[in-house]
């Protein structure tokens, strides 16, 4: 990887080093295609960096300054959770912890679209979600694709550009048919990240767990598996319980601990502390 | 394992199941060796029990997690001294972590008169003595403890002190063997030995240390074993991250991902209904 990295201040003024900012994002629509994965822990998110992964996504967690430490350089884009925020004004609040943390970008997945319009007076960047959301699901009859009418697909179309209107620079779109979203990629100045939306999208958007296969859930149809963690944690998982077995066995045996793994006393120090042992004893 | 748990009622009330009782381990005194590790992950309480380590051990953070994982295990946390200004606070903390299942408290470098507070609640208590890590500038940094007569017989008080109070374990680290030798034999308590020697009632290590992985220090201490090297398998697993995602890169970049099999497609007809329907909304937006 001969990844160039630009000199960038980040939007809490800190100086450091980044793969893009958000105006070469937006520049590099239609031009180039771009690759965004879900983190949830550092070794991932510093996988993914030396991988040259475009764009992460990870969550607002107590985990979240470690993840940016971990994957310094690449744009990073965070969840602020709209429920524990129920106002304007705590959600700004949660905004700039998360940009104190070190974010390029915030997650508004749900959020009122007046927040956004809001956040978006301070010109902090932010991506949103349209199509099939988890938490919405309610709204369209359950967990489905969205969009395989042409109704829906307007409403689609509209949800997008209600988003544009924000100032988003992003939008997640998920579980939308392919020759949809190649239209809407068109007809929207925001970058379209696509997950379960075919290739047409400027991003290509799937979770760290789905690459790896250890996810946590049945694996979804949109997902592609490079490797089986399932498996290697699991095998990782008995060689913890052989190793302490073998420990237990040790113990059993006395082959443990030897005295390579133990400390010797002067003989004379000890028969001194025997005496006091002994005189103690008798004065009892 | 055809290991028998009994039924038991926690400290805070809860009926579950155990393998020991602390009155089951001081009966164990000189009987049996025991064995306790020191556990961060559930997948690391988890391995303990299905392997039949005696006792665990583990820090206040993440103890709910490691608690379910490991639910028939006697389990001691520990509580941090820096964390309590009063006796008051250090009480309070101890409930939560009963309540929360623990088995006993681990009092590490406490105050004696917190510790004597504590029991008063009939709390079990499992001291430290010997080398204390946060102690350590008393007895000349990170070395053993316990070499001279005069630090054997020092050692000695503090075992009979946290003995009087009523603990019932008392960890010894880094102590030597024929200390520890005597000091088992000179007390009621089950002595734990770490680097101590052989002759220690339970023998406790560290999950990371049995397992080959240092999180906290860089180097396997010198009275431990490992019996993995899960550095080496973590490195492996950080290259096989690196390897998937930069596959998963080319497969975007070359248009091999996402193929039809990962897409929806929607049909021809509403395809083109959507066009014009767009039409329409442009021009009357004109």
């Amino acid at each position: 990887m001969h990844k160039k990295y630009k000199r960038v201040f980040s939007i809490n003024n800190d100086l450091g080093f980044r793969n893009y900012t958000v105006r070469d994002i937006i520049n590099l629509k239609g031009k180039r295609k771009l690759t965004q994965v879900r983190v949830t822990t550092t070794e991932e998110a510093s996988a993914a960096e030396e991988a040259g992964i475009d764009l992460i996504l990870t969550g607002p967690g107590p985990n979240l300054p470690a993840i940016r430490k971990a994957a310094a350089k690449t744009f990073m884009t965070v969840g602020v959770p709209f429920i524990q925020n129920p106002s304007k004004r705590e959600a700004t609040k949660k905004a700039f912890d998360i940009i104190e943390a070190g974010a390029d970008s915030l997650m508004c997945q749900n959020w009122n679209l007046d927040w956004m319009k809001h956040l978006n007076k301070f010109r902090i960047p932010f991506q949103s979600h349209v199509g099939f959301i988890p938490r919405r699901t309610t709204w369209i009859g359950g967990i489905r694709s969205f969009g395989k009418t042409a109704s829906e697909a307007m409403e689609l179309y509209k949800d997008v550009k209600d988003i544009e209107n924000t100032g988003a620079w992003g939008i997640e779109v998920e579980l939308v048919p392919q020759n949809i979203l190649a239209i809407i990629t068109q007809e929207t100045s925001l970058i379209t990240i696509s997950i379960g939306s075919g290739n047409a999208a400027d991003a290509q958007f799937l979770f760290a767990e789905d690459i790896l296969g250890q996810s946590e859930i049945k694996f979804p149809r949109h997902a592609k598996k490079y490797k089986n963690f399932d498996k290697l944690l699991n095998n990782l998982q008995k060689d913890r319980v052989n190793a302490f077995k073998e420990f237990k066995l040790d113990v059993k045996k006395k082959i443990f601990p030897t005295n390579k793994h133990s400390i010797s006393i002067d003989k004379k120090e000890l028969s001194n502390f025997k005496n006091f042992l002994h005189k103690n004893n008798s004065t009892i | 394992m055809l290991k028998k748990y009994k039924k038991i009622y926690s400290l805070a009330h809860q009926a579950g199941y155990r393998n020991y009782t602390v009155r089951d381990l001081l009966e164990l005194k000189g009987k049996k060796k025991l064995t306790q590790i020191n556990v961060v992950s559930a997948n690391e309480a988890a391995a303990a029990e299905i392997a039949g380590i005696d006792l665990l051990i583990t820090g206040a953070d993440n103890l709910k997690a490691i608690r379910e994982a490991a639910p028939n295990t006697f389990l001691t946390c520990g509580i941090k001294y820096t964390e309590h200004e009063s006796k008051e606070s250090i009480a309070k903390k101890c409930f939560e972590l009963v309540e929360l299942g623990v088995d006993s408290i681990h009092t590490n470098s406490w105050n004696i008169n917190f510790i004597k507070y504590i029991s008063e609640f009939n709390i079990p208590l499992q001291g430290h003595v010997g080398f204390v890590p946060m102690m350590s500038t008393w007895t000349g940094g990170v070395k053993p403890v316990g070499k001279t007569s005069r630090e054997a017989i020092k050692i000695f008080k503090d075992i009979k002190e946290l003995e009087k109070i009523g603990c019932w374990a008392v960890e010894v680290e880094c102590v030597p063997k024929d200390v520890l030798a005597e000091m088992t034999q000179q007390t009621k308590m089950l002595t734990v030995s770490i680097g101590s020697g052989i002759k220690g009632d339970v023998q406790f290590l560290f999950a990371e240390d049995i397992l080959g992985y240092h999180h906290s220090s860089t180097v396997t201490p010198r009275h431990a074993k490992s019996y993995c090297n899960f550095n080496k398998i973590y490195n492996n697993m950080q290259k096989e991250r690196i390897d998937a995602f930069q596959k998963f890169q080319l497969d975007v970049e070359t248009n091999k991902f996402p193929s039809i099999r990962h897409s929806i497609i929607a049909k021809k007809e509403e395809v083109n209904k959507f066009k014009k329907l767009l039409v329409n909304l442009k021009n009357g937006n004109k």
